[in-house]
C-alpha cells in the first residue's frame, strides 16, 4: 500500500470507484474524452506522472500530444499507440473543475457504471493504466467537491484481482474502497 | 475531384490562415474514424454523427475479396457521399442541422433504412 495516496483520498468527501475495461472500450473512452469532454468549460487538463517529483508528482500533457500519441488522425493501429502510451506513461489522468464532469457525459461510464451513476454524479478525477494485455485500469473520484485531490499515480498490479469475464469489476477495488468512509475522526477500513 | 490530406498542429492558426487566403466555412464535417490493412484493402470504420459506417479501400478485386469475406452484400453497398447522405437525413427526417456535428445529431435516433439510401 503506497501511503499517502489512500490517506489524502479518504480525507476528502469525495467517493470514487474502479472499473477494469478492455481496450476497445477504453478506445472509447479516451475518444469521448479527448476529443469532446477536453473541449469542456469543466476540463482542466490531462496529466501524466512525472518521473522526477520534486516538483510535483504529476505534469501535464497537452490534449494534442495526448491526441497524437493515442488516437491520431486516421485512426491507424490504435490498439498498438495506445498500450505502447501506458507503456511510456504509468497512467493518464484527467482532472475537472470544481463540479466535475458528469459521469453521463460518456457513454462508456453511462453503460459500464450504472450502479456508480447514483452514487458518483461528478468526476473530478479520472486516471487510466494498463493493468494486463489488452485490460486497463479505470479510477474515478468524484461525488461533492473534492478539497484536496489524489497526487500519486495508480499502481497497475494491483487491479488485476476482481476482473470479471467481460473484462469489468462488479465492486470497487483496490484502496477505493475505502474512499469517503471518514467516521467520527477515524478511518473506517 | 482530387482529395488532398495534410496533418495539422494548430487548428485555430490553421483555420484562421485559411480565412485570410478567402475560404470561408461552408460545412463542419465531424467524424471518428478508425482504419484497418487487410490483405491488400483498407478496412476503415466511420462513427458520423447519423450512423456508422464501413469503407473498404483498395483495388477491385481487393474490394469483392473482403466483401465476400465478411459475408456482406456487395450489391447493398452505398455509392453515396457523407454529404449526400446527410442530405437525404435531413431532408427525410426534416431536420434544421446544417453542419454534420455530434452536437446537431444528439438526442436523435435515425434509422437509416427509413432514409432509402443508395
Amino acid at each position: 500500500m503506497r501511503e499517502g495516496y489512500e490517506t489524502r483520498i479518504a480525507a476528502t468527501p469525495g467517493k470514487g470507484a474502479a472499473r477494469l475495461l478492455i481496450c476497445v472500450t477504453v478506445k472509447e473512452l479516451l475518444r469521448d474524452l479527448l476529443f469532446r469532454e477536453a473541449g469542456q468549460a469543466y476540463f482542466k487538463r490531462l496529466a501524466v506522472p512525472r518521473q522526477r517529483r520534486w516538483l510535483s508528482a504529476w505534469r501535464t500533457l497537452s490534449t494534442y500530444q495526448a491526441e497524437k500519441q493515442l488516437l491520431p488522425v486516421g485512426g491507424r493501429d490504435t490498439n498498438r499507440l495506445i498500450q505502447q502510451f501506458f507503456t511510456t506513461y504509468a497512467c493518464l489522468r484527467a482532472e475537472f473543475h470544481d463540479g466535475g464532469m458528469p459521469v453521463t457525459a460518456i457513454r462508456v461510464l453511462r453503460l459500464h457504471c450504472p450502479a456508480l451513476n447514483a452514487a458518483l454524479e461528478r468526476i473530478h478525477c479520472l486516471e487510466c493504466a494498463a493493468a494486463a494485455q489488452d485490460v486497463y485500469h479505470v479510477l474515478l473520484l468524484g461525488g461533492p467537491r473534492l478539497r484536496r485531490q489524489c497526487s500519486s499515480p495508480l499502481l497497475p498490479s494491483r487491479f488485476l484481482k476482481g476482473l470479471d469475464q467481460e473484462g469489468n469489476t462488479r465492486r470497487p477495488i483496490g484502496h477505493d474502497t475505502n474512499i469517503g468512509l471518514r467516521k467520527n475522526g477515524r478511518l473506517r477500513i | 475531384m482530387q482529395e488532398y490530406e495534410v496533418e495539422v498542429s494548430d487548428f485555430g492558426q490553421t483555420h484562421a490562415i485559411l480565412t485570410k487566403l478567402g475560404f470561408a466555412l461552408s460545412l463542419r464535417f465531424e467524424k471518428y474514424r478508425e482504419t484497418f490493412t487487410y490483405q491488400g484493402a483498407e478496412i476503415v470504420l466511420d462513427e458520423v454523427p447519423f450512423g456508422t459506417f464501413m469503407e473498404i479501400e483498395g483495388p477491385q478485386e481487393a474490394i469483392r475479396a473482403m466483401v465476400t469475406a465478411l459475408g456482406l452484400d456487395f450489391d447493398a453497398r452505398l455509392v453515396s457521399s457523407y454529404v449526400d447522405i446527410f442530405d437525404t437525413v435531413c431532408t427525410t427526417y426534416k431536420l434544421p442541422a446544417t453542419d454534420i456535428t455530434f452536437e446537431a445529431f444528439r438526442s436523435l435516433a435515425i434509422d437509416l433504412r427509413a432514409c432509402q439510401l443508395r
